[in-house]
């Protein structure tokens, strides 16, 4: 209400403005009504630490079944990690695939039926998915690894009206049609964007990646935001490249050991940038975008962060 | 031997022939078989594994790739030109087309002894001019037609085998008999170990004529086609192909690397300039600069194309030492660039670079990509993936004169 007060000093509030205030206020009164004050409602952020990456792994998923778990009926689940490098698990290029084994198995105990992870790699898939190691606890735990290399059909045309740049794209099929879409990348530094964890990671969904880099990368990015809606982000911030990345490998590693699970991937992400140093966090300017256009949360304090020890 | 035991041959002849005709162009097109197997059929040929030796002054051939020419070469020793008649996929294809020949001679004299020699002649001079002659190294020029790898330069060599198709339906076996320096070499072999006097006497003077033009033709070429001067552009070589200037003297043209690379990016050289001793030599195109189609680009996990020359042209390089060869150098072109010239947020050469060789000039608002020449391999990853477009690729790669191992 900042800005209205601003208005209203400067003689500016005019009556368009004033009704479209209006409205939002009436939405969030009608929420508030629903499931409590939802105006005051925090953003909830996990932040879960462990060693032992099959407990990290079982800790998110507690949380996760804790808080309404993939929804009630899902089937199917669509899994977006990071395989789109030619790079080993200790390198930290990929999401490590001891994650992804754990989260495969939890997810078959909950009653999933279908696992697809689907990836549109930088590398070519016969190289970064092995070398990876997720190709390999995917197939042990009968889920489908999805080269979007391999086929144009495995992508849908999608318009995206609330965009300000990527007003259009071609879009992974399988993460507009499921049931539930977890979001499990990997945190690390990256050329073009500083950081990269949740949001950055859809770029890995769109065919056309260089259309973004020609458009406002972070403004594409955060345009993302308003029509991918993951069920869950689970961040792998095991072990993370501060610089050479996104590819490394990186001489100047750090191991935060710490997966950092959230439904806001604004909130998610701002939080994870805090583990690098801030002069690389605040290039990540697609955080605050996003958080301009409300598609989540970014301010730290407006976050209920729940600090878990995975043993 | 009766007449039903001459046709029971016969059959068992060109059963064979077919055989090996099928196998040597199924192991250079590759599929399912290991691609190392490419080099298997054209590196069977003695005269390009004893010429490229001469030539490169060096015993190139590893333990196992020198047995093929050996156990071929013993078998001229012992039967003649049986090799001809039962195995040379070229052989096979020729003799098929002389059955339904004119029989009219259109070429009188016997080139095959002069080429032999004059191949051995410019061998001794390091340039083993004439060795694309090699009847294998012909058969192999054809899978990039199969293949789709061609342009239309490429067509020209692989036309070679087709040529000599239609030749020997006006006369027969015209390549075989009157051409095929290989065939000559066998035949050779052959008389000289039965009656080594007559035959070396019968031969004294085709040696000499066949040195004297190759010695002489090997200087010239080394001094007008392979050397630094006759070079202006460089082009980006397979890995393995050091030197310019020798890679394109010892390459025998059967593209053997060609039909091995996984990504299919190498490509031949069409002869559209005036280094003509490159010629249709396989080069590394990351970009095909007239459709713009991208091939990709040289992957740090591939050395595939140095393990399948035949003739030495391309040494085995091992995967850790091909992750430190440097083939080329990429260069920014700073107009063309998104985030030196657009107000972009783009670093993709930086994020592709497989060896870090790109480094992020991080004054001003945001990060710009300047390249470490002192690490950049040339492998075209950052060239291929480079989304500018406004004024085409704003990253280029050029090839060096001479490959070499970097430190860092």
């Amino acid at each position: 209400m900042a800005a209205d007060r601003r208005h209203a000093r400067d003689g500016q509030f005019d009556r368009r403005r004033f009704l479209g205030m209006s409205i939002v206020g009436g939405g969030v009164a009608l929420l508030g009504g629903k499931g409590g004050l939802a105006a005051e409602k925090k953003a909830d952020v996990w932040v879960i630490h462990g060693t032992d990456k099959a407990k990290l792994m079982q800790a998110a998923m507690k949380v996760i079944a804790d808080n309404g778990g993939f929804g009630k009926a899902a089937k199917k689940l669509t899994l977006k990690v990071n395989a789109a490098w030619y790079s080993t698990p200790d390198e930290g290029g990929n999401t490590h695939p001891q994650l992804v084994d754990t989260f495969l198995k939890g997810c078959k105990d909950r009653g999933i039926k279908q696992i697809v992870i689907p990836e549109h790699p930088v590398q070519p898939a016969n190289r970064t998915f092995p070398r990876s190691g997720i190709e390999a606890v995917a197939k042990a735990n009968g889920a489908r690894m999805i080269d979007m290399r391999s086929d144009d059909k495995l992508f849908k045309e999608v318009k995206i009206p609330k965009a300000k740049r990527l007003t259009q794209a071609l879009v992974t099929r399988d993460v507009l049609e499921t049931d539930a879409l977890v979001n499990m990348p990997v945190a690390k530094h990256h050329g073009s964007t500083g950081l990269t964890m949740a949001m950055k990671n859809w770029l890995g969904s769109v065919k056309d990646r260089r259309f973004l880099h020609r458009n406002d990368l972070h403004q594409c990015i955060a345009d993302f935001g308003t029509f991918i809606k993951p069920t869950w982000c689970i961040v792998d911030a095991t072990r993370i490249m501060l610089d050479r990345g996104p590819k490394g490998p990186s001489k100047n590693m750090k191991k935060p050991d710490l997966l950092i699970v959230s439904a806001d991937q604004v909130a998610v992400d701002a939080y994870t940038a805090t583990l690098f140093p801030k002069a690389t966090a605040a290039r990540a300017k697609y955080i605050q975008m996003a958080a301009a256009m409300k598609l989540g949360c970014a301010d730290l304090s407006a976050m209920a962060i729940h600090k878990i020890e995975a043993s | 031997m009766s007449r039903s035991g001459r046709i029971i041959l016969k059959a068992v002849q060109w059963a064979v022939r077919l055989a090996c005709l099928a196998l040597a162009l199924g192991l250079s097109m590759g599929g399912p078989v290991p691609g190392v197997l490419a080099r298997a059929f054209p590196g069977l040929s003695p005269l390009v594994a004893v010429a490229s030796t001469v030539a490169q002054r060096r015993w190139y051939l590893g333990l196992y790739w020198f047995g093929p020419p050996l156990a071929v070469l013993l078998l001229a020793l012992w039967k003649g030109r049986l090799f001809c008649r039962w195995i040379c996929p070229a052989g096979t294809v020729y003799a098929a087309g002389s059955k339904l020949s004119l029989n009219k001679r259109i070429l009188r004299v016997r080139l095959n002894a002069y080429l032999l020699w004059t191949i051995v002649g410019a061998s001794m001079i390091a340039a083993p001019l004439l060795l694309l002659l090699d009847p294998l190294s012909t058969f192999n020029r054809i899978t990039p037609l199969l293949t789709g790898t061609y342009t239309i330069a490429s067509l020209v060599p692989g036309l070679l085998l087709p040529l000599f198709l239609l030749l020997g339906f006006i006369q027969p076996m015209i390549w075989c008999a009157s051409i095929c320096p290989l065939g000559y070499l066998f035949g050779l072999c052959r008389s000289a170990r039965s009656r080594p006097k007559e035959t070396f006497t019968n031969s004294r003077r085709q040696i000499l004529t066949g040195l004297l033009i190759g010695l002489p033709a090997g200087t010239v070429a080394r001094l007008l086609l392979f050397s630094r001067e006759a070079y202006k552009q460089t082009p980006i070589l397979p890995p393995g192909a050091g030197d310019m200037e020798k890679f394109a003297a010892a390459c025998t043209r059967c593209y053997a690397c060609v039909d091995a690379c996984p990504d299919r990016l190498i490509r031949i050289r069409p002869p559209l300039d005036r280094a003509v001793g490159q010629w249709f030599q396989p080069e590394l195109h990351y970009v095909d600069v007239e459709s713009a189609v991208e091939y990709g680009s040289c992957p740090e996990y591939c050395n595939l194309c140095t393990q399948v020359c035949p003739a030495g042209a391309l040494t085995p390089v091992s995967l850790e030492r091909k992750q430190r060869l440097q083939i080329g150098v990429a260069k920014v072109v700073r107009e063309a660039c998104l985030a030196w010239q657009d107000e972009e947020d783009c670093s993709v050469c930086q994020e592709v670079c497989p060896y870090q060789a790109i480094d992020l000039d991080m004054e001003g608002s945001r990060a710009r990509p300047v390249v470490n020449p002192d690490v950049c391999r040339g492998c075209g990853a950052c060239y291929s993936n480079c989304p500018a477009i406004r004024a085409g690729k704003a990253i280029l790669v050029t090839g060096v004169r001479r490959q070499k191992q970097l430190d860092a």
